[in-house]
């Protein structure tokens, strides 16, 4: 079973300070801050806080990005993908989360994060990963499974990337209460960090490699009797 | 729930601190945002009523004015005691503690009223009880959020006197204009 640590990742945030508007704050042009390709632990990778203060409401978002490289294992098949993490025991609040497409970090992987990928490099309409999961208020590795999208991205073209985010943020749903639901994991390096992929691969059949016949057409070199006769080809 | 966060009172503000940071909950660059609120509500005289004591900054304006009565409604554990120490020399103040939704079926009504909470988890009903609150010709007004001639209670009918001001960063209100509500009965 392979596993894939990231290449890029990003913590960003808005508000809740200066943010008056549920909307305008979690579909913002930037985000007010962020940090990329960090290592660090104990990082709040998602949230959403809503804090009744005068004469309004402030509301805060918090997101982490990441992305990974699956470029040698584009050929085969890729089953089971799975997301590793590792909670800490800092969070706050409701920890129901959703991980979705992201579009960032340029082709191949090529760019970090900016503070403008906050909402325009979301997919629109979201685009879920997987289903929505609870990031326990411990700091047991858990995962969560991808599902077949993730899995289709990721062999597309090499490289998938997805985007943490607190259910109230995914749903686009304002709660009517003061709330302050921050998920803390641990980020970790990207060999043998906390924040990785893990599947089952199976290579494609070197008989395609050999005689430069496509996996789909494995038939053809199936219905050949010797290895003789592919060899008098 | 804001009403137990533990308040700290400095010269020119009051904040508390949570997971989030420090929140600013009122400052004194305030000060002339709070003497035309009351002097507006206290155009009319007669009683008063203010909702949410903060620093006492638009308290001690209302009582520069010639008013009646002057009632404070205040639910902080912290800022009922301020209020308390300051109105002990005021004859014509009444402090009462507790929300204002809560409270509001034991109050009169009023000829002027200035509405500035903070972490009010009943805002949204303030519309509808605001009209039950005054006589007739009152007039009312309330710290206004946003940015422009709008407020966040959807109250119609609502005129605005606009001022300049130029706020230090903080986390409720980081306009260079105050859209003053004002709103008579």
């Amino acid at each position: 079973m392979p596993n894939i640590y990231w290449t890029k990742n990003a913590i960003a945030l808005i508000g809740p300070f200066g943010q008056s508007n549920f909307t305008n704050a979690r579909e913002a042009a930037e985000s007010s801050s962020s940090t990329v390709n960090t290592t660090s632990s104990n990082v709040i990778a998602s949230g959403f806080i809503r804090s009744s203060g005068r004469g309004g409401s402030a509301f805060g978002f918090r997101r982490s990005y990441y992305g990974f490289d699956f470029t040698g294992y584009t050929a085969g098949t890729i089953t089971n993908l799975v997301f590793n993490y590792t909670p800490t025991t800092t969070s706050t609040g409701t920890l129901s989360n959703r991980l979705a497409q992201f579009n960032g970090f340029g082709s191949a992987l090529g760019s970090n994060y900016t503070d403008d990928d906050w909402w325009d490099s979301i997919a629109d309409p979201l685009v879920p990963y997987s289903n929505a999961f609870n990031s326990a208020d411990n700091s047991t590795a858990a995962d969560v499974a991808l599902n077949s999208t993730a899995i289709n991205d990721a062999k597309a073209d090499g490289f998938l990337k997805l985007v943490l985010m607190n259910s109230t943020d995914y749903n686009n749903f304002n709660l009517a209460v003061d709330v302050s639901n921050t998920t803390n994991w641990n980020i970790g390096s990207q060999s043998t960090g906390k924040v990785f992929l893990s599947f089952d691969y199976s290579a494609p059949s070197s008989f395609a490699d050999i005689n430069s016949v496509s996996e789909v057409q494995l038939s053809e070199v199936n219905g050949v009797s010797s290895w003789d006769e592919i060899n008098g080809v | 729930m804001y009403t137990s966060k533990i308040l700290s009172f400095n010269e020119n503000k009051i904040t508390y601190t949570d997971s989030n940071g420090e929140w600013e909950v009122m400052m004194d660059w305030e000060d002339p945002l709070m003497a035309a609120s009351a002097a507006y509500v206290c155009e009319g005289g007669g009683d008063i009523l203010e909702i949410g004591f903060g620093m006492g900054i638009s308290a001690t304006y209302i009582q520069s004015h010639t008013i009646n009565s002057h009632t404070i409604i205040e639910n902080h554990p912290d800022m009922i005691l301020k209020a308390q120490a300051w109105a002990a020399d005021k004859s014509n103040v009444t402090i009462v503690e507790g929300s204002w939704f809560d409270v509001k079926d034991t109050l009169s009504t009023y000829d002027g009223l200035f509405m500035d909470t903070y972490g009010d988890q009943d805002m949204d009903k303030f519309s509808t009880v605001l009209p039950s609150l005054m006589k007739a010709g009152g007039r009312a007004t309330w710290w206004n959020s946003m940015s422009g001639s709008e407020n966040y209670y959807g109250i119609s009918d609502v005129t605005y006197d606009v001022y300049d001001i130029n706020p230090p960063l903080n986390s409720y209100f980081n306009y260079n204009q105050y859209y003053l509500p004002k709103k008579q009965f």
